[in-house]
């Protein structure tokens, strides 16, 4: 049936019948045979290069990782260095508690001793608003009058201030009274770090 | 005249098949090979080749062994095959002929209502005055010709023109013989099992017709000629009555060697005594050409005049040609239909070829990422440590800010040293009576000396120390009013803080 078509058609006819044909069985070719598995492949090189990248990504980690563990040896080293520096919140208390033995031990009459409660560290002056990040260091100070010798107040002070923690002493002030025999006396004020975080490990 | 340098002459009757190879030269035909092969029994019946693939092996063996380097051929039916009919039409243009002649040949009622296929060839008039045209009708049966197709096909040739056997013949004899005087000649075509006879006038076919006894029956049958003699007879009344009291020239071709067609011929002189008769072997049919090569002189007569015809003959309008053009449309059409049919199978080769690739390909893709995700996961914990790394240094390093925040926030000033180098200077006749600081480093001393030059040197003192710098006196107020020479003095000064200090 075909074959009779085909016959009665002319030259021009033909070829462009034979030329869909074999285009029409390319196409089917293409689209039943070939494309699932040209879409599969293109597919398999996407997810192969995806993971080669995510590969890559983790190769080079790794290749910092040495980098890593030695800069974050070096801050926690850092870190320990500053809770050395910093008070617990029960050695500070303890501090404050010893003052006036201490004075007494080094021959001077504390006057007065008035201990501030602890507060907040303010640092406004880096933080961007994030406080949470700061809570777990606070300050506290008190204000100690103390007369005696000079010398033995320059020991008292020095032996409040030599230890491993850093204290501050502010607003010094020494005076000697009028009349003859009187010791100086001394005003100053002790500002303790004290870092929560110590009272949690303990 | 026809361009082919090269052709095969064919020529298969029941018991043989012959083929000629003839290239046309420059000077004359040259035959490069010949073939005689007998057939076997059965494979060629009445004309009709049965074993298609039998006549096609031999020709295929043919052209193997003789290194033939043409694939266009002409194919000669047996005389039986083909039956011949001379008309005369008035003379119009050619198209109207052929209608003509199609309405003619639809009449016949031959072959008992097979498929026949027909063609025709005009000759030339020899009187001006005539305006009658004298055509040549040839007839046979569509599966005869299609027979000769296959069997070319299957050989691998390109078939031209598939022609009766007789025709040939006559082209080559009454070639020159047309513009001859007014004469009646007979010419009897054998083959193998079959004849024709036609009567010619001025070389133009009068009457034409098929006997049923060939070459073989003359020879081996007793009676073969006196049959031959009353098969002939109508032909030979109406050649008669043509040529009225002239002598009539019976020229006998036949597909044998010349020893046999000497005989028949012979014989024929005895039973047909009124008539000149003439043996017509190759000599004679190619008397103006000559034919060389390969013993050209005993090819097959019929095949060799077939392939000697292709190369042209002008006495006729047309080549007289049996190919059904349906059938060649049917071959052609298949053949295109065969081509588009590998090229189709072709494209779904090559997309099974390509899937192979493709999926070794895919494979090979799949197996690398597995690779690299075993890789992966080996790097995994790797990759989460070194995630985990990050993260607490970064949380390190946000602590160590606020810790950095506080350590700036507070003054570490050594007061202690500073106390107790403002202790080790003060002189004596000194005496401090304050001491003020601040807490950027700065301190005031106030006090009282005994005399000016004691605070200069308590100066002094300071000025040397590592730690001071800065050291003034700012003040120095003498007081009357004691019996003693007091004087009272303010000193400021700054500290010169090291790391060390801090």
């Amino acid at each position: 049936m075909i074959l009779d078509r085909l016959i009665k058609l002319d030259d021009r006819k033909r070829v462009s019948a034979a030329i869909v044909t074999v285009l029409v069985a390319a196409c089917v070719c293409y689209f039943a045979i070939t494309r699932n598995s040209v879409v599969n492949l293109q597919t398999a090189k996407a997810n192969y290069t995806g993971i080669q990248t995510v590969y890559a990504i983790a190769k080079n980690q790794q290749a910092e990782l040495p980098d890593l563990q030695k800069q974050f040896k070096e801050k926690e080293n850092q870190i320990q260095d500053c809770q050395r520096q910093c008070f617990s919140g029960i050695e500070a208390m303890q501090l404050f508690e010893n003052i006036n033995t201490m004075a007494l031990a080094h021959s001077l009459k504390p006057i007065s001793r008035i201990i501030s409660e602890p507060r907040k560290f303010d640092d406004n002056e880096i933080d961007d608003g994030n406080a949470p990040r700061t809570q777990f260091l606070k300050t506290q100070s008190a204000k100690i009058n103390i007369a005696g010798g000079y010398f033995n107040i320059i020991d008292f002070i020095n032996k409040l201030i030599d230890r491993p923690q850093k204290v501050s002493i502010t607003n010094l002030y020494i005076t000697l009274p009028a009349g003859e025999g009187s010791d100086p006396k001394a005003s100053f004020e002790i500002v303790l770090v004290i870092d929560s975080s110590k009272d949690v490990k303990k | 005249m026809n361009r082919d340098k090269y052709i095969l002459g064919i020529h298969i009757d029941d018991d043989f098949l012959n083929i000629v190879h003839l290239e046309q030269t420059a000077q004359c035909p040259l035959v490069h090979s010949w073939t005689c092969k007998s057939l076997d029994a059965g494979a060629v019946k009445n004309g009709l080749i049965v074993n298609t693939e039998a006549a096609a092996k031999k020709i295929r063996d043919f052209i193997k062994t003789n290194h033939v380097n043409t694939h266009k051929a002409v194919l000669s039916l047996s005389c039986s095959t083909v039956r011949l009919k001379p008309s005369e039409f008035e003379a119009q243009t050619d198209e109207q002929l052929q209608k003509q002649v199609e309405e003619q040949v639809g009449k016949y009622g031959l072959f008992g209502g097979e498929k026949i296929v027909f063609d025709y060839c005009a000759f030339e008039q020899t009187t001006q005055s005539s305006n009658k045209r004298t055509v040549l009708q040839a007839v046979t049966t569509r599966q005869i010709s299609d027979a000769c197709l296959t069997v070319a096909k299957k050989a691998g040739l390109e078939l031209v023109r598939i022609e009766p056997a007789v025709l040939p013949i006559m082209k080559l004899i009454f070639n020159k013989e047309a513009v001859s005087s007014n004469i009646v000649s007979l010419l009897l075509v054998l083959d193998s099992t079959s004849a024709n006879l036609s009567a010619f006038r001025n070389g133009v076919p009068q009457l034409c017709q098929n006997l049923t006894i060939g070459v073989k029956d003359l020879l081996q049958v007793n009676d073969g000629f006196t049959c031959l003699a009353d098969q002939m007879k109508h032909v030979l009344e109406f050649a008669r009555l043509l040529a009225d009291s002239q002598q009539i020239v019976l020229r006998v071709a036949a597909a044998c060697d010349n020893e046999k067609l000497e005989t028949i011929t012979n014989r024929l002189k005895v039973s047909l005594s009124d008539l000149e008769i003439e043996k017509t072997d190759l000599t004679q049919i190619i008397k103006d050409s000559i034919v060389q090569g390969a013993e050209g002189g005993k090819a097959p007569i019929l095949a060799l005049s077939s392939a000697l015809t292709h190369f042209g003959v002008t006495a006729f309008t047309g080549q007289l040609n049996l190919i059904s053009r349906e059938s060649l449309a049917i071959l052609r059409t298949r053949k295109e239909m065969s081509l588009t049919a590998k090229a189709v199978a072709a494209a779904i080769l090559l997309s099974i070829a390509v899937l192979f690739p493709l999926k070794m390909k895919i494979k090979s893709v799949e197996a690398s990422s597995a690779d690299v995700e075993v890789k992966l996961t080996e790097t995994a914990l790797m990759t989460e440590k070194v995630t985990e790394l990050k993260k607490q240094t970064e949380q390190f390093k946000e602590k160590l800010s606020v810790y950095d925040a506080a350590d700036k926030g507070l003054t570490y000033i050594p007061w202690t040293k500073v106390l107790q180098a403002i202790g080790d200077a003060v002189p004596d006749k000194v005496r401090i009576v304050e001491i003020l600081t601040t807490d950027k480093g700065d301190f005031t001393l106030i006090g009282e000396s005994l005399a000016e030059r004691y605070v200069y040197k308590f100066v002094k003192a300071l000025q040397d120390d590592k730690l001071i710098k800065n050291a003034k006196v700012e003040e120095i107020e003498y007081n009357d009013n004691n019996a003693a020479n007091i004087v009272s003095y303010k000193i400021t000064c700054s500290i010169k803080l090291t790391e060390e200090d801090l």
